[in-house]
């Protein structure tokens, strides 16, 4: 998982929980997803076969996640509706791009940075959750501990293979700074819907003018045509 | 000189590219991005066409949208503007939404490719539905066409005829809200599915229900006049539900587990009374086609056309001569209708000419061949590599497919596919819960040679064409219930595909395995839950491992996954 999921849990309580772990289990998609494409799309045998191996470990802690989830759900007898695994739901969550992957906007090697400095980021998130289902949930714990064994190994290997392939300056260099920019990243996604606040009393009003000039529209909609083809505009998008 | 049609932005995306001189190539967005039911502007699938078939400005005839982008953003933004503050969720979320829909399509497209705008048109929504439709029949002209679907640009339920020289007439209409389409995908969501997924699910707990909400139904969703009683529903103002609470006094709580078995019979209830509706709704359209248009045949597309229960059961009436459902008659096959729409504008008198289903791309155009050395073992126990996988099935192994042309649809015909034994119930229900992880009540879909159709299932003559893409129910013979036990619904139905096509290697092998002592293969699409089906080779190696299925039969061989 190098994708960071949004949420973490303070205390143990079982619907809060399934919220956080439909997180992981989404940030794991996503970067199975992304790792996946990765090893479609570079031309080295090796690192293509590393990537497919790195893919299915996240295809796996999603796996993982969700089950967990769904054990907590019929334990505790939850109904929420929010708590489904939708992938579709992953580009509106902001675990995946819409027009791009992240393999394609970077080079190999700060590629490898990426990985590696949000795989620990990642792994620390885990750690902190984890430590909540020990007392609560021990079934589930052991199961976290092998996706956290398989994060550090990710990590280590991507950090590994950047290191092998820049300047120790540079290298530091880059993985600091992959790391404040994930730290902003992070603020950023969270504070997203606070900017609702502001700009939804603005969008009401527009509505409110809308509603005032619509009053006055009679529009009418036709329930026959005698010649679809002649009457349509191939030009016209209304 | 190609033409293209796209849709895009609300369902599934697709785009589909050709010439009308056996150039074919469907595509969807989510084969590329691998997330199921992906309906982000399919800026992936339009890279690859521009790479593989070297398209620009020159090439190309037309690039048509599936429907009339601001059309369809008004209408619905129209009904709830009526009351801005309750709806105030819903109209704000579509305020934003404005600049990144479809409106900026032109935008879109030329961010990928610079492309005069003349070259760039609209079709209309269900007149996009209606022009894929007439692609899998002859003689258009005998067929009223039927479009039913949640909405589309206000349409909710459309009805065209076609006469010779192609003129199309819109005979009658319904508007949105008063949708069939959007009643049963809000039953849907009440019983805890995704809308535009778990359709499917309603359907098949439908049978294990009784229809014993009819009357509280009907008093929601008027089956004679089409009309809805919005008091039960709130898509026009949420976000996150689609029913109101007169709905939950109405039925109680939603989203109860079904694995309780007091809550399994209740939503199976619930189901089976929706899917009542829904048939009742239909079968009172239909006969008002056959009484406008005078024509008693029938090209059913849009959303609610998928729903194969309901064409089993309308079939049994005998209120028409014939219905087709095409393939993919959704939101992702008008794409091929806005290709058509497309060559129609250019020709003036003339369609196009799609002679198969198959209208995905060859494996060839997708895949590079050392990848496939590079991931799978070929492995010949004898020459009659076909018969090698016929055999591994016989003795309970699941294998997968890819092969051929990409399917159309939402359903995997045979070149993209998971096959087993139907007579080896162990096998049949490995496949479904273990490997599948679908629900317990879904039943899985036999595949059988056409010759050997009449031996283990009946259907009525005038749905029979739709048996070739999985279009419909049929019933299960007392042959099957002797050796097929495990495929059979529990109302004694199949959802059935039959095998024609003799160089199709699912008929070689269907022949081969009929030579082993099985004649019926369970086949369900090549794909994880919540994943799309199979794209390229990588997806087929991943999904292998992930599924722990170690065969698979491609067109030249029988290769296994390599340990990497």
């Amino acid at each position: 998982m190098f994708l960071i999921p949004k949420s973490n849990l303070k205390n143990f309580e079982p619907e809060r929980c399934c919220f956080v772990l439909n997180e992981f289990a989404a940030a794991e998609f996503s970067s199975g997803v992304e790792m996946l494409f990765a090893a479609k799309n570079i031309n080295n045998q090796k690192l293509s076969e590393g990537f497919i191996r790195h893919a299915l470990d996240e295809y796996k802690h999603c796996t993982i996640f969700n089950n967990i989830k769904n054990q907590i759900i019929l334990e505790y007898k939850i109904n929420k509706k929010e708590l489904s695994f939708v992938p579709n739901h992953l580009y509106n969550k902001g675990y995946i791009y819409k027009d791009h992957f992240i393999f394609e906007k970077k080079k190999i090697n700060d590629f490898a940075i990426f990985i590696g400095a949000n795989e620990e980021i990642a792994e620390k998130k885990l750690i902190t959750f984890a430590n909540h289902l020990k007392k609560h949930k021990p079934f589930a714990f052991k199961e976290v501990q092998n996706i956290l064994e398989d994060e550090e190994r990710h990590a280590e290997y991507s950090l590994k293979f950047a290191k092998n392939n820049n300047g120790f300056l540079s290298y530091k260099i880059k993985v600091t700074k992959e790391r404040i920019l994930s730290f902003f990243r992070h603020i950023y996604a969270n504070s997203l819907n606070k900017f609702s606040f502001i700009f939804n009393p603005i969008l009401v009003v527009i509505l409110i003018m809308i509603n005032f000039v619509t009053y006055f529209l009679n529009l009418k909609k036709d329930t026959t045509d005698n010649d679809v083809m002649k009457n349509i505009d191939p030009e016209s998008i209304a | 000189m190609y033409y293209i049609g796209i849709s895009a932005y609300y369902h599934e995306s697709s785009v589909f590219l050709t010439d009308n001189q056996g150039t074919n190539c469907f595509l969807k967005e989510e084969s590329f991005s691998r997330i199921k039911g992906d309906k982000n502007f399919p800026q992936r699938c339009l890279k690859f066409l521009i790479k593989k078939f070297n398209l620009n400005n020159e090439n190309i005839y037309f690039i048509s949208f599936y429907e009339k982008p601001f059309k369809s953003w008004w209408e619905i933004f129209y009904y709830s503007i009526n009351n801005p503050i309750k709806n105030k969720d819903f109209l704000i979320h579509h305020l934003k939404n404005f600049n990144s829909g479809s409106i900026f399509f032109y935008t879109d497209i030329n961010k990928l490719i610079n492309i005069s705008k003349k070259k760039i048109i609209y079709s209309s929504h269900h007149l996009s539905h209606c022009l894929y439709g007439i692609s899998v029949v002859k003689n258009i002209s005998e067929y009223v066409h039927i479009t039913c679907d949640g909405v589309g640009e206000g349409e909710t339920m459309s009805i065209h005829t076609i006469d010779n020289k192609l003129k199309i007439k819109k005979i009658w209409a319904n508007f949105y809200p008063n949708s069939i389409g959007l009643f049963y995908s809000t039953i849907t969501d009440f019983l805890g599915f995704e809308i535009n997924e778990g359709e499917f699910k309603v359907m098949s707990l439908s049978s294990f229900g009784k229809p014993k909400y009819e009357k509280q139904l009907k008093q929601i969703f008027n089956i004679n006049n089409f009309k809805i009683n919005m008091d039960y529903f709130e898509f026009q103002k949420n976000l996150s539900k689609s029913f109101s609470k007169k709905l939950c006094e109405m039925f109680g709580k939603p989203y109860l587990n079904l694995n309780e078995e007091a809550n399994f019979k209740k939503y199976a209830d619930i189901a089976s009374s929706a899917q009542l509706i829904l048939e009742e709704t239909m079968e009172n359209l239909i006969k008002k086609a056959i009484q406008i248009s005078g024509k008693k045949k029938i090209v059913l597309t849009g959303g609610v056309a998928l729903n194969c229960k309901m064409i089993h059961n309308l079939s049994k009436l005998d209120i028409f001569d014939e219905l087709v459902v095409p393939p993919s008659p959704g939101d992702s096959g008008s794409a091929i209708g806005a290709a058509n729409f497309a060559y129609l504008n250019k020709t003036k008198n003339k369609t196009l000419n799609l002679n198969t289903i198959f209208l995905g791309p060859k494996k060839e155009l997708i895949n590079d061949k050392k990848n496939k050395d590079n991931l799978f073992l070929k492995i010949g126990l004898t020459e009659n590599f076909i018969g090698d996988a016929a055999y591994r099935i016989i003795n309970g192994e699941i294998i997968a497919s890819y092969y051929g042309l990409t399917e159309v649809g939402p359903r995997s015909l045979g070149n993209t596919s998971i096959f087993c034994d139907a007579k080896n119930s162990s096998s049949v229900n490995n496949l479904n819960i273990s490997l599948k992880k679908r629900e317990y009540f879904q039943p899985l879909a036999p595949i059988l040679l056409e010759e050997d159709f009449e031996k283990y299932f009946s259907i009525n003559q005038n749905i029979k064409k739709n048996l070739e893409w999985m279009g419909t129910l049929c019933d299960a013979n007392e042959e099957l219930y002797k050796e097929y036990s495990s495929i059979i619904h529990v109302d004694g139905t199949c959802r059935t595909q039959i095998i024609k096509d003799e160089n199709s290697i699912t008929y070689k092998l269907l022949k081969e395995l009929k030579k082993q002592g099985s004649e019926i293969l369970v086949n369900t699409s090549f794909n994880i839950s919540k994943d799309p089906v199979v794209f390229d080779l990588f997806d087929v190696y991943v999904n292998m491992r992930r599924l722990n299925i170690k065969f698979v039969l491609m067109d030249d061989g029988f290769y296994q996954t390599r340990d990497i």
